[in-house]
């Protein structure tokens, strides 16, 4: 690939596409921030009780699995 | 204890300084990938909340920017692979030098289109490095390859490229 050839391309990608005007300061992002790490948090706390629950079941169904389980803790 | 070893302590006021101070910096990276501002905000906090689950991970002798680069890097390119239309680049939409407005339009579409069928892994560096005209240097770090895959990806995007728009009607 010559560099010529790629630099017809690239002008007319960018003629496409051209750079993104980023005047670099936005809106401040912390308080969506502080909500999604709040949703989150909340879904592994629920996660938690589901695998804690997947894990009750297996011991009733397999009580000998209860001392392997002791053995390897 | 300095800000960082704070921050990966788990201090949520040390992250938020943290926040402050690069949040501009990783959403105008984010940006420049995904082309769209309302995606990037979003991806953006995506991006922080992964920077604070592996916070327990980051070396606080390291530079936070690379590595906060390296996760919205990863966070941009999910995007990109679930990126369903090339609708979203039509934001930025300029139109190629030509005199019949139709065709400069269709010309604009076919390469949005080109630019849209790439592989995400091309396609991030196609915009990187041939649209944004990033330094090698910077991309490879922030995808956490060498300078020499980053110019391998680049050739074959150019020819991925060349090879559709041709198909496309378009000589490039």
């Amino acid at each position: 690939m010559k560099n010529e050839e790629q630099a017809r391309l690239k002008k007319l990608l960018q003629q496409a596409l051209p750079p993104v005007e980023d005047s670099g300061r936005g809106r401040d992002l912390w308080p969506d921030l502080l909500r999604t790490m709040d949703q989150r948090s909340t879904r592994i706390f629920w996660l938690d009780w589901a695998l804690a629950a997947l894990l009750a079941g297996w011991m009733v169904l397999y009580p000998e699995g209860i001392l392997r389980l002791l053995f390897h803790l | 204890m300095d800000l960082l070893e704070r921050f990966a302590r788990g201090d949520l006021d040390a992250f938020e300084a943290v926040f402050r101070q690069f949040q501009d910096d990783v959403r105008g990276w984010i940006l420049r990938i995904v082309r769209n501002k309302s995606d990037a905000e979003d991806l953006t906090l995506e991006a922080f909340w992964r920077i604070y689950k592996a916070r327990a991970r980051f070396d606080p002798a390291r530079p936070f920017g690379a590595w906060a680069r390296r996760i919205a890097t990863n966070v941009a390119l999910h995007h990109l692979k679930t990126q369903k239309v090339a609708a979203e680049l039509l934001d930025n939409t300029s139109i190629p030098n030509s005199e019949d407005p139709a065709l400069r339009t269709e010309i604009a579409i076919g390469i949005q289109r080109a630019i849209s069928e790439l592989p995400p892994r091309l396609k991030i560096v196609a915009i990187l490095a041939l649209i944004e005209e990033r330094p090698y240097s910077e991309i490879a770090e922030s995808l956490g390859i060498s300078e020499g895959g980053v110019k391998t990806r680049v050739f074959r995007a150019v020819r991925r490229l060349r090879k559709r728009l041709v198909e496309l009607g378009i000589e490039p």
